[in-house]
This record gives structure tokens, sequence and C-alpha cells, in this order.
């Protein structure tokens, strides 16, 4: 089993001026093989999008060590982190985030600006849009699409470049019930592919039993 | 999907942003570009205006002269009436007649009723060297007793008869001179000041202005004192007819009625028609000058005044519309935060997300450049209604202030783009997406 994603006793705190110091995670490891999906449950506040996005390369932990893909991102320069998540690590948030102002398939495409392939990355995004049943939207702005068909495109934009590690926040936390199982079994079935899916959510009913469970920034089995 | 994409979309999607600043480039670069535009447009209208009054004078001058003759024909002649021995080839080297004729010749013109003549002037006239004011002098001394009237030319006269309501030539009081330009220079003679002429005293009536003949050496009184000094007594040498009603080529009517009272005279035309038209002229062409100086001081002025404004408006306008730039590139950022955190999270470096605010500042700079390129020139063309379709607002663009426009433009944007695209690309991505 190739490891993607190795944390090792990471500390985050954050420090906001004239208040009390925070630890939003504390000595917390876990790592992620090609294949796994892990759910990684708490609730609100409990330190689980901290933990996602030190993950992802984008919060540097004031202790512990992340190898993303064999690599300490957190040693790279900003530019070379960048390059870092481009071709390795995918987000899909709660809220989508999406471009406003760009069709669906150009949100899909979005990724390509960080030009981390040459290749032509239209027939993959053609094949995610239809994939994820977005083919009569296509040409639509998100203001145009319901909550379930933007969360597929936002998770249509994470999967365009195949990367090994796939980390989701609350991903069907705006969802009804139908939308959040269809955006579920694509991410099953990304990892069953052989990427890596780490998700954070404080649904009940999305973990399993090798569910993680963080509770005010530690990780319990 | 590339970079120039992403612009053109979130162009069209934030478009009035865009175009309000474009609008506010677009009035930098218009007030910018406008402002020496105007002036240039100004001194170009100046041009026109000076050359076209100049052209109008001058026609109006030939006009002038065209009139001058019907007026002269209307006017009538002037005439000297000399004795009929009197040798006319000497006269202009001597300046005065040298025969003598009795002083009731001008009185028989005056009541036998002539038909062509109007103001009679007799005159007595010597050419004399005489010790003045210490100084040896040459004088040509004339005497004359004032108008005489003609009595049947009523409408000229006052009631009594005796006197014209605007004589040609006033009547000089006993006891009075009157100078020649010339003779009072060298005397240093004064209007009012006393002097002492041959053993009598006068005041200094009058100095004449230089005319550049022998009359700048006249020294004119009353004919008494002269014919007196002369000793010639009722003896005048010459009648000056001024003002003889005739038609174009009837020099020969007024000789036949001046001979017709006064067999052994003869009549001569003098030089007053030409010198009027020419002082006419003078007079019209320094008129000309005058108001030409007071145009171009009038333009100078304005031309200041805009210089003024535009020296102090022009900044102030480029300075409003750079912070009002700064505003909106803060306002976009603020907008594009969430997409910014979003971008860095997929992989896009900080490079290439400030290129995306600065490729957006270029393209608004060039825009409005050329917009403030185009205004500039209209709204200064117009300014001074100067037409925009003519040839003098073509042959005023300077297309260097376009490719100066085009280098100032961008770079005030991009300047204007820096610092809130800096300040939003070193903003933590992650504590962006926690936010939301």
């Amino acid at each position: 089993m190739t490891q993607v994603l190795q944390i090792e006793h990471i500390t985050k705190r954050y420090r906001r001026r004239g208040r009390e110091t925070v630890t939003a995670l504390r000595n917390v490891s876990l790592s992620l093989n090609r294949g796994d999906l892990r759910f990684v449950y708490g609730p609100s506040g409990s330190g689980k999008s901290t933990l996602l996005l030190c993950a992802g390369g984008l919060l540097r932990p004031d202790q512990g060590v992340i190898t993303l893909s064999d690599r300490n991102p957190y040693a790279l320069t900003s530019e070379a982190r960048s390059q870092l998540r481009a071709r390795h690590v995918g987000f899909v948030f709660q809220q989508f985030h999406l471009m406003p102002y760009l069709s669906v398939i150009d949100n899909v495409l979005a990724p390509t600006l960080a030009s981390v392939s040459t290749d032509d990355q239209r027939p993959r995004a053609e094949e995610l849009i239809e994939r994820f049943g977005l083919v009569p939207r296509r040409n639509h702005p998100p203001s145009e699409l319901s909550i379930g068909e933007r969360q597929r495109v936002a998770l249509a934009r994470a999967l365009l470049h195949q990367p090994m590690l796939l980390l989701a926040d609350e991903p069907t936390g705006n969802l009804d019930q139908d939308n959040g199982k269809r955006v579920m079994d694509a991410l099953r079935e990304y990892a069953a592919a052989g990427g890596a899916v780490m998700i954070v959510t404080h649904d009940r009913e999305l973990r399993d039993a090798d569910a993680l469970h963080l509770v005010d920034g530690a990780l319990t089995a | 999907m590339n970079l120039w994409r992403l612009i053109f979309e979130e162009i069209r999607y934030r478009k009035i942003g865009f175009l309000l600043g474009l609008f506010s480039v677009a009035a930098a670069m218009t007030a910018w570009i406008g402002a020496p535009v105007l002036l240039r447009a100004h001194d170009r209208q100046t041009d026109i205006i000076m050359t076209q009054r100049s052209r109008a004078t001058q026609e109006e001058m030939h006009r002038m002269e065209d009139d001058y003759r019907l007026i002269m024909r209307d006017l009538g002649y002037n005439v000297m009436i000399l004795d009929g021995d009197e040798d006319l080839s000497g006269l202009r080297a001597r300046g005065h007649p040298e025969k003598t004729m009795p002083y009731e010749y001008v009185e028989r013109l005056g009541t036998e009723g002539t038909e062509t003549l109007n103001h009679l002037l007799p005159v007595l006239q010597e050419r004399i060297r005489v010790e003045w004011e210490g100084h040896d002098v040459e004088i040509i001394l004339s005497g004359t007793p004032g108008q005489i009237p003609v009595t049947h030319r009523q409408r000229f006269l006052t009631e009594d008869g005796t006197a014209y309501h605007n004589p040609i030539m006033e009547t000089i009081p006993a006891g009075e001179l009157v100078l020649g330009h010339n003779i009072a220079q060298r005397l240093e003679l004064n209007a009012g000041n006393q002097t002492v002429l041959l053993g009598k005293t006068f005041r200094i009536r009058q100095v004449n202005r230089a005319e550049g003949t022998t009359d700048d050496i006249a020294v004119w009184c009353h004919i008494d004192w002269v014919q007196e000094q002369l000793n010639k007594p009722n003896r005048i040498n010459l009648i000056l007819a001024l003002e003889c009603i005739c038609e174009a080529d009837a020099l020969g009517r007024i000789v036949a009625d001046v001979n017709r009272i006064l067999p052994d005279v003869q009549v001569m035309e003098f030089s007053s028609r030409v010198k009027a038209r020419a002082q006419a002229r003078n007079r019209a062409a320094a008129a000309h000058r005058t108001a030409m100086e007071s145009e171009r001081e009038h333009r100078r002025q304005t031309a200041e005044a805009y210089r003024r404004f535009t020296s102090v408006m022009t900044p102030l306008v480029v300075l409003v519309a750079a912070i009002w730039m700064i505003f909106l590139f803060l306002n976009n950022v603020r907008e594009r935060t969430i997409e910014i955190g979003v971008l860095r999270a997929i992989g896009v470096g900080e490079h290439t997300i400030l290129s995306v605010f600065l490729l957006k500042s270029l393209i608004m700079g060039v825009i409005g450049a050329m917009l403030g390129f185009v205004a500039g020139h209209a709204v200064g063309a117009w300014w001074v209604e100067m037409n925009l379709f003519s040839r003098e607002f073509i042959n005023l663009v300077e297309f260097r202030t376009l490719w100066i426009a085009l280098i100032a433009a961008p770079a005030l944007c991009m300047l204007a783009a820096w610092f809130p695209a800096v300040g939003a690309i070193h903003r933590d991505p992650a504590s962006i997406l926690c936010e939301e």
C-alpha cells in the first residue's frame, strides 16, 4: 500500500490578539494510503477544518510533521507548495466555492490555471461533467444550478487532475439525502479506484466503523 | 481555461465595477491629454482668427480705397489759385508762390457766384531767414485771415453770413502763431509758449503734426502782420479753394468757373487727395493693428487662464482617479477573497493570482488610454469651439500622446491594482477558507 499522507503529532494553536490562545489540534497523527476512505468525525469547533487545511498544505502546524506524497509541504517555498497541491491534492468544500462568473465547464477546468499539466484537460472535464450528470448544465453559471449540482461541480473540479489525496470538508453538509448519497458514492468510487480520501464531517450517519473522532482537537479512534 | 478567459469572464460578471474603473482612467487621460490639446487648439484658433482678420482687413482696405475715390468725388477737389504769371515749375522747390495777387480776388470769388468753390482761404507766404530764439532759421512766413465766406453757400455759414459753422482752418487771432512741426522742434517751442518773432511777442497757439513737406517749416499767423512784415499790403499770393464741388475729371469746370470771375489767375490741383487717402489708409491700418493686438492679448490672457486652470485640474483629476481606482480594486479584491482562497487551495500560485489583477488593470488602462485619447482631443477642441471634422482638428492630433497614454494609463492602473492585489495574495488562504 502506497502511503499518500502521513500526519505525525501535529499541534495547531490560534493566537488571537487580546484573547486567549485556542488550541485547534493537539498531537494529532494519522496516515492515509492509496484506496483509503477515512472519515474524521467531530462536532463544530473540534478542529476538523484545521486538520484538513494542515493536511492539504494550506495551514502550517505549530508542531509535528506532515508528509504529503513523500514531501513535507511546509519545507517547500510557497510556489512549490502550490505546485504540490495542484498535482496531488483536491479540495471539496461545504460551501462549494465555485467561481460565480464561470460556467460549469470552466469551473471544472479552473485547476488548469495552475498549469501543472500540459495535457489538454478538456476531455477529462467533459467526462467528469457527464459522469456527474451535469451535461444539461454544462454552460450554466453556478447561480443557475441547484445546491446538489453545485457540489457535484465542486467535486468534478477537485477530481480533474486525479489527485492522490482528496480532502472533503462536510461535502454533504448542504445536500439533501439523494444528492448526499450521490456525492458519497462518487467519493467511495474514487477511493476504490486508488485515490486517498479524507472526509471531515459532523454528520453521525456518514461515519463508518473506522471513523476517527476529533474532540477538542485531539483524535480518538 | 486560461488566465485571459478568467479575466474576461470576471469583467463581464462585474461589469459595473470595471466600467467605473474604466471611466475614471478615461477621465484622467481625458484631462491629461485634453489640457494640452485645448491649449494647442486655442493657439491654432488664434492663428486662424488672426489670419482671417488680417485678410479681412486687407480686403477692407482695398474696399476703402474704392470708397475713398467715390467719397473724394463727392467731396470735391482741393485746388490752389495762383497769379497767372506764377512759375509753377519752381513752386514745389520754393514751397510758396512768388507772384502776388490783390486781396480783393478772394473777396470777388466769395461774392460773385462761383458754382464750384466752397471754402476759400487767402494766404500770403514767403520763405525768409530770421534770427529766432537764438537760432538762424529759414521759415515760410504764412499769413491768412481765415476762411472767406462764399456768400451764396449759405448752408455752410452762420446766420450773419460772415463765418463758417465748421471752418476747415480756424482763424488765427492776432498775436498768436501756429508752427510747423520741424521749426517748433528746432526752436523747442510748444503750444502755450511765448516767443518773440521779428520784434513782436506771440503766443504759440498750436504745433502742427509732421507732414514731411515744406509745411513743417511754415509759421502761420494773421495775414495783416505778414503783409506788414513783407511790405505787401492788401496782397496775397495764394488762394486755397478746398472741397470744390465737382464730378470726376471736372477740374476743367473749376478752372472755367474761377477764370470766369478772375481771368488772370491759374488753377492747379494739389496733392491733398492722395495724402488724405494715404492718411485714411494709415489710420485704418493703425486701427487694425490695435484691434489685432487687443485680440491677441485677449486670447493670450485666455490661454494663460486655461493653462492655470488645467495645471491645477489635471493633476487633481489624475489623483482623484488614482484614489478612486485604488478603492475600486480594493473592493474588487474584497469581493474576490474567497475566490483567491480557492485558487490558492487548488494550487494556483501567487504570481498567477497577482497576474489576474494586473492583467485586468492592464486591459482597463489600455482601453482607458484609447478612450481618453479620443475624448481628450474631442473635449479640448470642443472647448474652444473647433469643428471636430475640420482639417485643423486633424492637424491637432498628436499620435505621440497616444503612445505615452498607452504607457501612462496602464501604469497608473497597475499601480492602483498592485497594492490591493499584493495584499490579497499575501493573505493566508487557510484563514480565508476558515472564515467561510
